[in-house]
This record gives structure tokens, sequence and C-alpha cells, in this order.
């Protein structure tokens, strides 16, 4: 899922200058669950900003909402009528939920809320870590479905490096050697073959490094089928 | 001094219990705390430690179970947690992080429990009263 960390409080008030009507706007799906974004994040930012407001004498007229999904138009139309009451929209979505309110209602400004942090797991209660880079290419089949890409430091593609040391990583001793992960794994699984064979090297093209992505799937398209090969010829 | 409004969040099992053997002894609240029981501190939300703020409390205190003796097992340290989070937000928006206080008592510690929320009145008195200049929309 994708994890997200609120800002600080200080830094979205900063953005609310001059406006009066404000409509705070999480989402229900990741960063909900990354209790960053979610229906009790809204309600925390929305107090903290009332608080502010009443203090300094502000002025702000503070609406709360969450929305299924941000990143759908679909679920995002749903509460156009609050979006266009309002001077701004302080999104506690991804930023792919923010950027979906500004594309949807261009007029009008949808400020980020929280900082997207990264594709990742809840470890446990209060714990998230990153295990995707979404780098395009996945190859987990040959690393004991351990991603080198994301939970190495150096993001090797044949490890471990010389500096890993009692199965943690020398960056930071306290996260774990992927590599040293992935040995352990494909010894469990009698596939220690995989470790010595070289790899090539990955093809990042179809990471960010080649520019914006899209995936177009034709078969979910709608649109008119082109009907001028079967016209009948005269 | 002036008038100082506090918000205390108790929780209904030790730390009432630690109230009321406060009270069978003769030491009663002081008439600054305004009780708010709550079954479990655990079960207390940063946006009600907020509210109280915006809309007339000095400071917040919460009391609950001691941390190795909850009565729901971890509702304590999740309070503690929600705490410390509103103190950084409270630090962060430039108001005082000691307006909001985690106690937590045992069923028989009244007198300590009283004393610590004398000092917690102490120290809200000593801050700047909140200037507070619009209403909460």
């Amino acid at each position: 899922m994708i994890i997200g960390e609120r800002k600080p409080v200080s830094e979205i008030a900063k953005m609310l200058a001059g406006k009066k009507k404000i409509l705070i706007s999480g989402c229900k799906t990741c960063v909900a669950i990354s209790m960053a974004g979610g229906e009790k994040e809204v309600a925390e930012l929305a107090s903290a900003l009332r608080l502010m407001s009443a203090r300094d004498g502000l002025d702000w007229d503070i609406e709360e909402n969450v929305v299924e999904r941000q990143c759908e138009k679909e679920w995002v139309r749903e509460i156009e009528s609050k979006i266009l009451g309002a001077d701004c929209v302080v999104s506690l979505a991804c930023g792919l939920g923010c950027q979906t309110i500004g594309d949807l209602y261009p007029e009008k400004q949808a400020y980020p809320g929280l900082n997207t942090s990264f594709l990742g797991v809840p470890e446990e209660q209060g714990v998230w870590s990153e295990k995707c880079l979404a780098c395009g290419d996945c190859i987990i089949f040959e690393t004991g479905g351990i991603c080198p890409v994301s939970r190495c430091a150096k993001s090797m593609r044949n490890g471990a490096c010389g500096g890993s040391a009692d199965g943690k990583c020398e960056v930071n001793l306290d996260t774990d050697c992927a590599w040293y992960m992935i040995y352990e794994r494909l010894k469990l699984q009698n596939r220690l073959d995989l470790i010595t064979q070289v790899c090539a090297p990955k093809d990042w093209a179809k990471s960010h490094s080649g520019g914006r992505r899209k995936i177009v799937r034709k078969d979910l398209l709608i649109q008119p089928t082109d009907r001028t090969d079967m016209e009948v010829k005269k | 001094m002036s008038k100082i409004n506090i918000v205390a969040f108790v929780c209904e099992n030790h730390a009432l219990s630690a109230l009321k053997a406060a009270s069978i002894a003769g030491d009663s609240l002081p008439e600054s705390v305004k009780i708010v029981k709550i079954p479990c501190t655990g079960r207390l939300e940063t946006t009600q430690m907020l509210d109280s703020i915006a809309t007339g409390a000095d400071g917040v205190v919460v009391i609950g179970c001691l941390e190795d003796n909850c009565f729901h097992d971890v509702g304590s340290m999740l309070a503690r947690g929600r705490v410390d989070r509103i103190k950084d937000l409270l630090k962060d928006i430039k108001m005082e992080p000691e307006r909001v206080e985690m106690i937590n008592a045992a069923s028989v510690s009244g007198a300590m429990l009283m004393l610590k929320i004398r000092q917690f009145e102490g120290k809200l008195a000593a801050l700047p009263s909140l200037p507070f200049k619009g209403a909460i929309k």
C-alpha cells in the first residue's frame, strides 16, 4: 500500500494563508491504513486548524470529509459540491488523490496535507517499512520473494556487497541486509544455485527513469469499433 | 491567580478508583477540574484533547491505569502515545506542550494522584492565558 506521513500542521497552515472556507478531504484506502489520512487523521487536523484559527482569529471555516478512494475520479465527483463550495482543499490522501482533485477541478487549489512516503507494508502497530520501489520489472522470483531493489540500500542486483556484516546493512545498522535475507530464504527453499548466477543489469527504462509511465489495456477501453474496414466497397 | 479550567479524561477503572479513594480520605479535587469518565484511556482520541483546549480548557490531563497493570492491557500505553503526539502538535503550532499531561495511577494511590493533579494545575497557572481571538467553526 501507499504509506504517507502528515505534514507538520504549521506547514499546512502556511498554505492556507488568506483562505476562509477550507475542505479537508481524506481517503479511506491506503493512507487510512497507514494512519496518515483516514477519518481520524482528518478529524485531528481539522481540530488542530480550528484551534489555530480560534487562537489567531483566522476565521477559518473548516469542513471534514473522507472519500473511499481519492485517486479515482468517480469517488471524488461524489464530493464535487463540497470541493466547489470551498476556497481550497487540503488533501490528506497520497499525491495521487491530491492530483486527482486538482485535475478534476483545476480552478480550485488542492494542497497536499501529507507527504507520500513509499510503497510499503505495516510491520507492527505503528511501524511501516518500504518493500517495493515500483520499478516496473519485478525480479523477486529469482530472489526468494525478497525485493533487493527496494530493500537493499544500493539496490544491488548481484549481492551482497562488501559492507554487510552480521546480517545488517552498513548504511543503516537497524536494517537487515536484503541480500543476507535472500541468501537465507533461498537456502530454506533449496534454491541456493540462484544466488551464484550472475544477473544481467536491470532494465531501468521500465522505472521512472524512463519518464512518466502509463499502462493502456485495450481490452478495457470503452471506444467505438473502427468500422472503416468493414464498409462495403462499391 | 486567574481561574484555570482543566479537563480530566479519567478511565473508569483504576484511575477512577484512585479518585474515589482520595475522596473517601477527604482529599477533594480542585474546582478547576472537570471530570470526563471514559471506559479506557486507550479509547481517547487526539481530537478530544485538542477540542477541549479549543473550547476553553487551559489544559487536559489524561488519567489512566499504571502501564504494567492496565485494566485493558494496553490502554494506558496507547493514551501515552497520543498525549505525546498532541504535545508535539502543540509545539508545532507554537503552543505550550505542558497543556497536555498523562498521569498513571493505581487504585490505591489516591493521594499521589491528587498531588500530581495539583502540580499540573500549578504548571498551567504559570502559563500565559490562551489568547483566543475568534470563534470555532
